[in-house]
Parts: structure tokens; C-alpha cells; sequence
């Protein structure tokens, strides 16, 4: 049974159209993953889901309740976290204060201070740091342990990779299976095809605000995924 | 020594201003708003002091009313203030600018425009003697440590507890702060309910120490102005300085000759304005948007 579907969601920004009639659903601990070119409406899609822009029509249902006219800080309280673009750490708060915060709805689980420092240590080394001088690695690190602080059933994240060097991109994505093995699912947005496809166990592409292509991500290959990504026939003139 | 009395006594009424610049910086730095009304809310918690002491005692009176204070803020915010902030930096300057005057009127139309004083019998003329040329009244005395324990707890609220972080933290960054389950609104409710709670304080000890009438309020406020630009922006610390250094500024213009007191304080913070415009103990870092 899915923790999370969404069925024919459409949304707009002002009169501009980002997103037609997407669907997807998501199992506990599952990963799935959303690829796509940029503008495809992968942030858009998980902005929609953690509540932080309004579906036009269609329907998210989180564990078998509608969730369409709940806020964002509503939906964390029901165990939907966002990891967002550009991770948002609050800048003015220690690495400590950032992760206090992220416990804000005292929602319970594994996740606490104590074992965030062991699926992080570099975090733990940087524990009175405050979050405008941690460098990108850090910050990404941060975001998502401030997201698990809040022990949710369904973590979003926007572009983990993006602007990490190879290094902490690599413990990024092995702490994935820490978080899926709490029973977490994770809805992964990523820039990066190969990582997404090793990552996650689906995967949906995106194109123009339309899924072209979803399935088992060992089942898709590069080439049709390429043809996905920019429209069909794409993989016929390059490479 | 009339000059260390100056600054003593300067000193002194300088937690008065922190006291009254405290709400208005905390107000300001959680959610950007100017309250112009800051001053008259003050006054308002001055009036409504005498008002109930004149049924129960000057304590009763106090507790009372503070925390109606708090309770008016938080409903202001949750009614009119945080749908005006939705629309634009101006919407929420024009609304606390309505509360400035029709508080000032209805206060006017209830209490006339004579100028009052909340009695305090003995207390505001007693004092401490230091030494034969300087003595230190005790309302003062009050007045001041008033300011250093709401400047104290209100560091610890915000550094050491939940919601203190949770306020900064939307201050930061209100997208982020949604997104980590932090309902903004009330968030913004609560920054406004200390905001007035503070002023009432200042309001209340103002009341005691000189006489008042409804057209005060915007004479304080400039004082917390002032207070808040002198000590930087966004710095708790900072606030409490600056009320301080306009407290000093101002005992020592009047030293120099009576009418000069109020100019005095102008000048240093047109001084520090040139000179220190991020103020003496800015916000460390830029966390500023």
C-alpha cells in the first residue's frame, strides 16, 4: 500500500503552467526518484507535495487521507519533510540550533541529535558552527538531518548532488539507506541520471511538466531515458 | 561630580529607552515591521495601569494589564497585521501608523489631554546615597535593572529555548522555517505579544517617573529609535547599549544647559549614524536579507 500518491496534479505559477497532470505513487521505504531536464517541474512536483505551492486540480493522498488544503508546516507535522533547493539552512543558527529546530513538532522516531551525529560525523565536528559559514557539503548534510530531526514517514529532497564534489555527494547518497532502513520512503529530485538510477529503486522522468517515461530504475536505459529527457529521438543524432 | 551624576543619572533612564526599544527591535527583526504605534502602546499600558489601580492596588494594576498587553498584541497580529504583511513592506507601516492615532484619540476622548502620573507614593522619591554629591533614586535604580532582566531573559528565551529558536529561525528564512513545521503566523503572534508586554513595562515605569498625557506616545518611540539605531540593528545587546549611550547623551546636554538634554541624544544618534551606521554592537554575520 503507498504512503504517498499523486494522481493528475496540475499547478501553476501566476499564469504560467509548470505542472500537467502528474501522477506517482510511493511504498514505505521505498526510494523513488524524479529525473528530468531543467524546468521539467521536478521541484515544482515536490514543492506541491510538501505543501508549500498549491495544486491547481488533482489529488495528493498521504497515507490514505487527501492532504490537498493542508499547509506546509501542517504536513511536517504529519511526517512529510522537504530537503529544499539551495537547502535553506537557517543562517543566523548553529549547526546544534538548525537541527533543534527541525525537531519543531516533536514528531517521534530514531532520529535524534544523538544519532544524526553518527550518520554525520562531520556534522558533530561542526556543531557550533554557524550555518551561513558551513560550506556546501555541510550544508546539504544539515538540511537533511534538520528534515530527519522531524523523524518523517516521507522525505522529499531537491538536488542533493548539486554543487557537492564527488566525495560528499558519495556519503550523501550512502546515508540514504540509514534513512530508507528506518522505514522512511524518499521522494529524490536529481540533476545527476546515473545516481538517481543507482540511488532509487523507480524512477519517473519528467519532461515539460508531463511523466514521459517511469518504471524499475534497473529496467530503464540510458539511450530511452535520453529520448525522454529532451523528447523523442533525441539519442538518434548525438553520441 | 555634578558630571558623574550626569551620567549616572543619564545612565540610568537609559534602560528606560532599551526598555521601550526592546519590543520595537524584536518586532522589526522577526518580521521586518515598523510598529509606529510602539510608543503609543506604551502609553496605553500607562493608562490602563492607573485605570485598574483605581479599583484594586498599583501591583494589581500591573499584573493585570501586561499581560492583557500580550494577549492584544498576539490578536493584532493574528487579525490585521499578518494579512498585511502579505501585501507589500507598506501595508503593515500604514496599520500600525492607524493604531498610533486612534490609540492617541481614544485616549484622549477617555482620559482628556491633561497630562497624568501613576503615583507611586514614597517609591519615586526614594533613594540611595552613594556619596555626599550623588544619590541614586530608587525608581531609577528600578527602571534600569528592569531593562538589564527583560534584555537577560529575552536572550535566554530566544538563545536557549524551542520557541526562542523557532523565532529566529523564521526570521531567518519564514519559507524554511514552514517547511520545518513552524506555523509563521503564530510564530509572528508571539513576537508581537512580547513586543507590546515590553512596551507596557517601559509605559508602565514611564508613567511612574514623569507625567504623561495621550500625545506622548511618538516622543517615545523616537527615543526607542534612536536607542535601537544607536546599538545596531537585529542586537539585543546592541539595544540595550543604545539606550544606554542616549541615556548618557542626554543627562550630559542637560548638564551642559537644561534645554540641550533631548537635543543631545538627537546628535549622537545622527552621529552614529554617520559615523557607525550598522550601530555600536551590530548582528554578527551577515544574516541580514
Amino acid at each position: 500500500m503507498s504512503i504517498l500518491s499523486v494522481s493528475n496534479i496540475e499547478a501553476h505559477y501566476g499564469d504560467l503552467q509548470a505542472l500537467f497532470g502528474i501522477s506517482l505513487s510511493i511504498d514505505p521505504g521505498q526510494v523513488h526518484s524524479v529525473i528530468g531536464a531543467n524546468g521539467a517541474g521536478k521541484s515544482t512536483l515536490l514543492k506541491v507535495i510538501a505543501g508549500n505551492l498549491p495544486a491547481s486540480s488533482g489529488e495528493v493522498t498521504y497515507q490514505n487521507k487527501k492532504i490537498n488544503n493542508q499547509s506546509a508546516h501542517e504536513r511536517v507535522k504529519s511526517g512529510i519533510s522537504l530537503v529544499p533547493e539551495g537547502r535553506r539552512i537557517f543562517s543566523s543558527l548553529t549547526v546544534e540550533e538548525n537541527l533543534k529546530v527541525g525537531a519543531f513538532t516533536k514528531r517521534a522516531g530514531h532520529w535524534n541529535l544523538k544519532t544524526l551525529k553518527e550518520l554525520y560525523p562531520l556534522l558533530a565536528d561542526r556543531w557550533n558552527r554557524i550555518g551561513f559559514y558551513c560550506s556546501g557539503g555541510e550544508l546539504q548534510m544539515l538540511a537533511i538531518g534538520r528534515a530527519l530531526m522531524a523523524n518523517p514517514d516521507l522525505l522529499l529532497i531537491d538536488e542533493a548532488s548539486l554543487g557537492l564534489a564527488p566525495v560528499v555527494v558519495a556519503q550523501v547518497y550512502a546515508s540514504l539507506s540509514e534513512i530508507t532502513k528506518q522505514g522512511t520512503a524518499v521522494l529524490l529530485v536529481e540533476q545527476d541520471v546515473h545516481q538517481a538510477l543507482r540511488a532509487s529503486s523507480t524512477t519517473s522522468v519528467l519532461l515539460e511538466g508531463k511523466v514521459v517515461m517511469e518504471g524499475s530504475s534497473s529496467s530503464l536505459t540510458i539511450p530511452s531515458i535520453k529520448d525522454a529527457y529532451f523528447g523523442v529521438g533525441a539519442s538518434n543524432g548525438l553520441d | 561630580m555634578v558630571w558623574t551624576n550626569a551620567i549616572v543619572q543619564g545612565l540610568l533612564t537609559g534602560g528606560l529607552y532599551a526598555l521601550l526599544a526592546s519590543g520595537l527591535s524584536l518586532i522589526f527583526g522577526v518580521m521586518r515591521i515598523v510598529n509606529l504605534a510602539h510608543g503609543d502602546f506604551s502609553i496605553l499600558a500607562a493608562y490602563a495601569v492607573i485605570s485598574v489601580a483605581m479599583h484594586t492596588n498599583l501591583i494589581g494594576g500591573i499584573v493585570l494589564v501586561l499581560p492583557v498587553m500580550a494577549l492584544l498584541g498576539y490578536f493584532l497580529q493574528r487579525t490585521l497585521l499578518n494579512k498585511s504583511l502579505a501585501m507589500g513592506v507598506l501595508s503593515p507601516l500604514l496599520i500600525t501608523f492607524a493604531f498610533s492615532i486612534i490609540i492617541q484619540n481614544v485616549l484622549l476622548q477617555v482620559y482628556t489631554a491633561n497630562n497624568k502620573s501613576i503615583l507611586t507614593g514614597r517609591f519615586s522619591s526614594e533613594s540611595i546615597k552613594i556619596s555626599k554629591d550623588l544619590q541614586i533614586g530608587l525608581l531609577p535604580l528600578v527602571t534600569f535593572l528592569a531593562g538589564v532582566i527583560v534584555t537577560v531573559c529575552l536572550h535566554y528565551f530566544l538563545n536557549h529555548s524551542q520557541l526562542g529558536r523557532a523565532l529566529r529561525a523564521t526570521s531567518d528564512d519564514p519559507m524554511a522555517a514552514d517547511l520545518v513545521g513552524i506555523n509563521n503566523r503564530h510564530i509572528y503572534g508571539i513576537a508581537t505579544a512580547i513586543g507590546l508586554f515590553s512596551a507596557g513595562i517601559g509605559g508602565v515605569l514611564f508613567g511612574m517617573r514623569t507625567q504623561f498625557a495621550p500625545s506622548f506616545g511618538p516622543i517615545a518611540l523616537v527615543f526607542a529609535f534612536e536607542a535601537v539605531i544607536i546599538g545596531g540593528l537585529g542586537s539585543l545587546w546592541g539595544t540595550l547599549l543604545g539606550g544606554v549611550v542616549l541615556g548618557i547623551a542626554q543627562g550630559i546636554g542637560s548638564q551642559i544647559q537644561p534645554a540641550y538634554g533631548i537635543l543631545a541624544g538627537h546628535i549622537v544618534f545622527i552621529a552614529v549614524l554617520v559615523l557607525r551606521p550598522q550601530g555600536l554592537l551590530p548582528k554578527q554575520m551577515g544574516a541580514q536579507k
